[in-house]
């Protein structure tokens, strides 16, 4: 902890030379001239405290610094520049005076600039220092740097044993501990306040238990001294999706169900995507259509967590798509850690699809409406059998229509994949009434299709 | 494209072929957008008509009929006719016409060649569905089936209801489909029937075409229905399933 607060002065301002004068630098920015004796805050042996200096030339000519420096144990003077340092008439340099005491105690030195010189004072109470164990040992804990728990992967412990020690000559108490709830937990404190003997230890450890990947940081108080705490954690490795379809019907026109299930359950959290894509088959357009239900879109993320068996999407496991209706190969793709997984759907080119059929008549018409599909966009032929109340077939033998080049240009210029809505309107001389049924067939370079019988 | 054919042995005739994309139906989300589905049974696209503000709607091959907040809009042929209406109103769609009944008054408004107008029929207010076929309205209430005229007012059908539960449409062929007991239920006249188990939740049955019907669940999935062969088929409008 950075400790930032005005220090005692003494009445006494005189500068440090004719031109040279030494302010502190308080937090709004103020100057305050520094007089012969610097009192540092206390701090505990191991933290440190800063104080901002400024040394300003006040005169009307140029000053050279040529000697900036501290002296005495747990003092040092840093951000200095190079010297000797010019300062033009009403500029400054700036640096920082640290008290970092190694143990509890008084302490005292000498700031010395251009040969004046400034006392300077700090105390560190006396009070167990904080030592942690390190690469075999033992280390001092400082407010100058975080207590590290390392790189651990998501749901590991990493633990770290902690001692208070006495210095002193006589007894010290520790009297809270505090850590708030989160990554890190105390996994043993002794009872407080603790009373601790002279050249005597008292021990306590902490662990660090992140529950997912990150970084993870926060403040240990004890005796309201402040230590930061750090530590990184990182995700295990998620298991190999195994990706499968529920049916084993490969075809356009329907909604099918992907199902996704990890290998193993999963050991951390971490996020899987699914992607799909589309090439369609003999260079037809894409097929917006082909899309997963959920979002209109063919992209899902999926937000894995511990303990997970299979991806779900709000629950379900099932993760519907359309395959449209284009003829050509669905690809699904799922990107987890670096790897991907892939399955593929392929669909053939099959014989038109027709969907529905609607009859209007009118006392010289007759209309006919089909919507359907083709997924090869190669329809050539209609062939319509119309059927008489009496039961013949009218005119004796289907109607063929070669409706190849009408359908080529529909397609070339549709955007909704192989779906068509065609109406054709018969003119009839005669009674329409006399008409009673039809029957369809759709012909394309993968087959042909008959409707079943539509009447009126 | 013309290709000539005979029918009734009487004259070569021909018959002139029309292409366009299918188009399925439109919704109005709980969201309040209204959608355009355009494409075929379980392989459709959505197209936003709305963002936001829309509380029913429907289209067909010719008309977009919506309500927003406060008024009615036909949108037809790239004109839009828009009528106030405060409370949320039974809407159909037909050839040539659109119905508006005003559950407050029993009004009922009908568009037709360019302008709304007043039928003279009045309905009782509780009305639980509509459809339009010709320039006749069918309009299922709480305890009965009444089809009207539209321009004349005149009651050309009136029959008891079959029962049915809050969640109820009328299908294209004039038959009703029902929610009771989390059993779809069709009734053709007074028989019903039993076509199969229902979705759990669902809290509105409004018409996408003349098939076809949207079956919104409190969960926000929809789902497309209709009755063939005595059974339910269904399957789920994109972008709102498993939301």
């Amino acid at each position: 902890m950075m400790l930032r607060f005005a220090p005692l002065l003494l009445a006494l301002t005189a500068p440090l030379s004719a031109e040279l004068t030494l302010y502190f630098i308080e937090t709004d920015l103020k100057e305050t001239p520094v007089g012969s004796r610097i009192t540092m805050p206390e701090v505990a042996a191991g933290d440190f405290a800063d104080l901002r200096l400024r040394v300003r030339n006040t005169g009307t000519s140029n000053e050279q610094v040529s000697s900036f420096l501290v002296r005495g144990a747990g003092f040092s003077l840093l951000g200095t520049p190079g010297l000797p340092f010019l300062l033009v008439p009403g500029m400054n340099l700036d640096a920082r005076l640290r008290f970092q005491p190694n143990g509890s105690g008084s302490f005292s030195g000498t700031l010395l600039m251009n040969g004046s010189q400034v006392l300077v004072m700090g105390r560190s109470p006396e009070a167990a220092s904080l030592w942690v164990e390190s690469a075999g040992g033992w280390k001092l804990v400082s407010n100058s740097e975080a207590v590290d728990f390392g790189r651990i992967q998501a749901n590991t412990i990493s633990t770290l044993h902690f001692s208070f020690r006495n210095p002193t000559i006589g007894p010290v108490n520790v009297r809270s501990i505090l850590l708030a709830p989160g990554a890190f937990e105390l996994a043993s404190t002794p009872a407080l306040p603790i009373v601790i003997a002279p050249g005597a230890e008292s021990q306590f450890a902490v662990k660090f238990v992140p529950v997912r990947g990150g970084v993870f940081r926060t403040t240990l108080e004890v005796d309201g001294r402040a230590i930061n705490f750090a530590g990184n954690a990182f995700e295990p490795p998620l298991p190999e999706p195994l990706l499968s379809f529920a049916s084993p019907v490969f075809a356009s026109g329907r909604q099918e169900a992907l199902s996704i299930r990890l290998a193993q359950p999963a050991a951390g959290n971490g996020v899987m995507r699914l992607t799909l894509t589309f090439t369609p088959q003999q260079g037809s357009p894409d097929d917006p259509a082909i899309q997963f239900i959920a979002n209109s879109s063919r992209t899902l993320s999926f937000n894995i967590r511990a303990g997970e068996e299979s991806l779900t999407w709000n629950g379900d496991p099932k993760i519907i798509f359309q395959t449209g209706t284009t003829a050509g190969l669905i690809r699904f793709t799922i990107a987890y850690d670096t790897s991907t997984r892939t399955l593929d759907f392929p669909i053939a080119a099959a014989p038109p699809h027709l969907e529905s059929a609607r009859l209007l008549r009118s006392q010289s018409t007759i209309s006919l409406t089909i919507t359907g599909f083709d997924n090869a966009r190669s329809i050539s032929t209609l062939a319509f059998t119309w059927y008489h109340k009496d039961g013949s077939v009218i005119g004796g033998a289907p109607l063929v229509s070669q409706v190849g080049a009408i359908f080529a240009n529909f397609f070339k210029n549709a955007a909704g994949g192989g779906g068509f809505a065609a109406t054709a309107s018969f003119p009839v001389s005669g009674a329409t009434t006399n008409v009673v049924a039809i029957e369809i067939e759709a012909v394309n370079s993968a087959g042909a299709t008959r409707a079943a019988r539509i009447t009126f | 494209m013309r290709t000539f054919i005979f029918l009734l042995s009487i004259a070569p005739l021909c018959a002139q072929f029309e292409l366009r994309s299918p188009a399925f139906g439109c919704h109005a989300g709980a969201n309040g957008q209204l959608r355009l589905f355009q494409g075929v049974r379980a392989s459709l696209v959505a197209l936003p008509l709305l963002a936001e503000g829309a509380r029913a709607g429907l289209c067909n091959s010719q008309f977009v009929l919506y309500q927003s907040e406060g008024e009615v809009v036909l949108s037809a042929g790239g004109i839009t006719y828009a009528m106030s209406l405060a409370e949320s109103a039974q809407l159909a769609l037909g050839e040539g016409v659109a119905v508006v009944i005003s559950p407050a008054n029993g009004e009922i408004r009908y568009w037709q060649d360019g302008s709304w107008r007043l039928s003279p029929a009045l309905i009782d207010g509780s009305v639980s569905a509509v459809r339009v076929v010709g320039g006749k309205a069918t309009i299922l209430s709480a305890e009965r089936v009444i089809t009207i005229g539209l321009v004349s007012g005149a009651i050309e059908h009136n029959s008891p209801a079959p029962r049915h539960g809050p969640v109820v449409s009328l299908l294209g062929d004039g038959s009703i489909l029902t929610i009771v007991d989390e059993r779809w239920i069709h009734c053709v006249g007074s028989e019903c029937s039993d076509v199969g188990r229902a979705p759990g939740g669902v809290v509105s049955l409004t018409p996408l075409n003349e098939e076809w019907l949207a079956a919104s669940t409190e969960s926000g999935t929809v789902l497309a229905v209709r009755v063939k062969q005595r059974q339910v088929e269904s399957f789920f409008l994109p972008g709102s399933a498993q939301e």
